[in-house]
């Protein structure tokens, strides 16, 4: 039996000055003008946003930044989302930022908090998730930018 | 009477797509990570199948554990060991901890390969570490016939043959909760009119006793009704028979699983918005979900 070897032929280099382009004169290519790095991920930052869209029966829509700060969900005033019906449990959810990502959960309310009409424990927001609590309804917005 | 806390089954979807993982911006909603899921019931954790979601699970779990500095007693339930269900393991991160338990049980139809399955995936040739260099207490189990406990759980299995090399579906019960898990399998062929035979016809009245009055069915639903005819033997089933045998079958909560990798975000959404309202009006109603990262649902 004969086994047949493959070799892997060395390609040979190509000379510099046939390049569309050498290493050395990448500079020239460049901006004049350095942008430092750190800045460029601040101002991302700043534009990146996540609000919450409350949406209550016979109310005018209200708009809630999120932050670092969890928000929660409930019948007593001192919710930062304050929903007075009897459906709605004294603190029913959360929401808050973990990591890169927001999540919404229930904290064993009676009445359950639904995702997209799902009844959910805990889950990840995504730009326009409908998140329901009684016949709230609150859309999650979100505009990132990353680099 | 409120139903008692402990009957509560919590499950988690940590990888959904199937085939392949798909990072990117258009799978960011769904997610791109393949098959993982986790069921918390009281203090029992249970890992269904270890695709490349299971990567986050093990950092989620490494968390809890130094929050409230416990153990770690895990039990991982394959349901077969296509790429897409064990390629995360060597990513997880209880494996490589001292005291951590892992036990992983598999089809018996394996029989002693399913050791040596996992073993080779972490062969050097493939990954840097060894299984044996794992540090955790790790045993492969054979499932038996009988049904296992597990703390509360009750778990019994059947195998699906109508995928290539085989496959098994488990049904876990706390109380009257049941959480089936059957992703992988090409009901469309279990369901062929054409195919009348004895043995078929045992297999559907197996799968759809199993299936019935299921609190949550975590079912493959891989193909639209126009993808499937190119997909035949593929092993995987369209989407409008799954739902519809579900709801024959009584299924309070059907999440359809195991996505198709060109399947964007907008795509299932759209699938979604067809089929969830259609059910949500019958009577009874069913509802129906599309399984998404991140996502934890109480049964």
């Amino acid at each position: 039996m004969t086994i047949s070897k493959t070799v892997r032929k060395k390609s040979s280099p190509v000379p510099v000055k046939d390049r569309a382009y050498s290493l050395d004169s990448t500079s020239k290519l460049s901006s004049t003008m350095q942008i430092p790095l750190v800045s460029v991920v601040e101002d991302l930052d700043e534009k990146s946003s996540s609000h919450l869209e409350v949406f209550q029966p016979n109310r005018q829509p209200q708009k809630i930044e999120l932050g670092r700060k969890e928000l929660i969900i409930g019948r007593v005033s001192e919710c930062g989302i304050y929903l007075p019906y009897s459906n709605v449990s004294r603190q029913h959810a959360r929401v808050f930022g973990k990591g890169e990502e927001f999540l919404v959960e229930d904290l064993d309310s009676t009445n359950g908090t639904f995702v997209n009409g799902v009844k959910i424990s805990r889950c990840i927001l995504r730009n326009n998730d409908q998140i329901r609590i009684g016949e709230t309804r609150i859309q999650f917005v979100q505009r990132k930018f990353r680099v | 009477m409120a139903k008692s806390v402990s009957e509560k089954i919590y499950v988690t979807f940590w990888g959904t797509r199937g085939s392949i993982s798909t990072p990117g911006s258009s799978t960011e909603k769904y997610g791109g990570n393949t098959s993982c899921v986790s069921l918390q019931h009281d203090k029992t954790t249970i890992i269904l199948d270890a695709g490349t979601g299971i990567r986050n699970l093990g950092i989620d779990l490494f968390q809890q554990m130094k929050q409230n500095n416990t153990g770690l007693k895990l039990h991982l339930f394959l349901s077969h060991t296509h790429w897409d269900h064990i390629q995360g393991l060597p990513f997880f991160v209880p494996a490589y901890l001292k005291g951590a338990k892992l036990a992983i049980y598999g089809s018996p139809k394996k029989e002693a390969f399913l050791e040596s399955i996992l073993q080779r995936q972490m062969d050097v040739n493939y990954f840097p570490v060894e299984m044996n260099a794992l540090a955790a207490d790790i045993s492969i189990n054979e499932i038996s016939k009988e049904k296992l406990n597990i703390g509360g759980l009750t778990i019994d299995w059947q195998e699906q043959v109508y995928h290539p090399g085989g496959c098994v579906r488990y049904r876990f019960t706390a109380g009257n909760k049941k959480v089936v898990y059957a992703t992988d399998v090409e009901l469309d062929k279990m369901f062929d009119q054409r195919n009348k035979t004895s043995k078929n016809k045992a297999l559907q009245k197996e799968y759809l006793k199993f299936i019935h009055g299921a609190d949550l069915l975590i079912a493959d639903g891989q193909y639209t009704t126009e993808e499937y005819p190119t997909k035949v033997g593929y092993g995987h089933s369209s989407i409008p028979l799954v739902i519809e045998t579900a709801y024959q079958q009584k299924v309070k909560q059907l999440a359809i699983f195991h996505h198709e990798p060109q399947h964007s975000d907008s795509f299932l959404d759209r699938l979604c918005s067809q089929f969830t309202q259609k059910y949500a009006a019958k009577k009874p109603p069913m509802t129906i979900f599309w399984a998404r990262e991140g996502m934890t649902v109480p049964v």
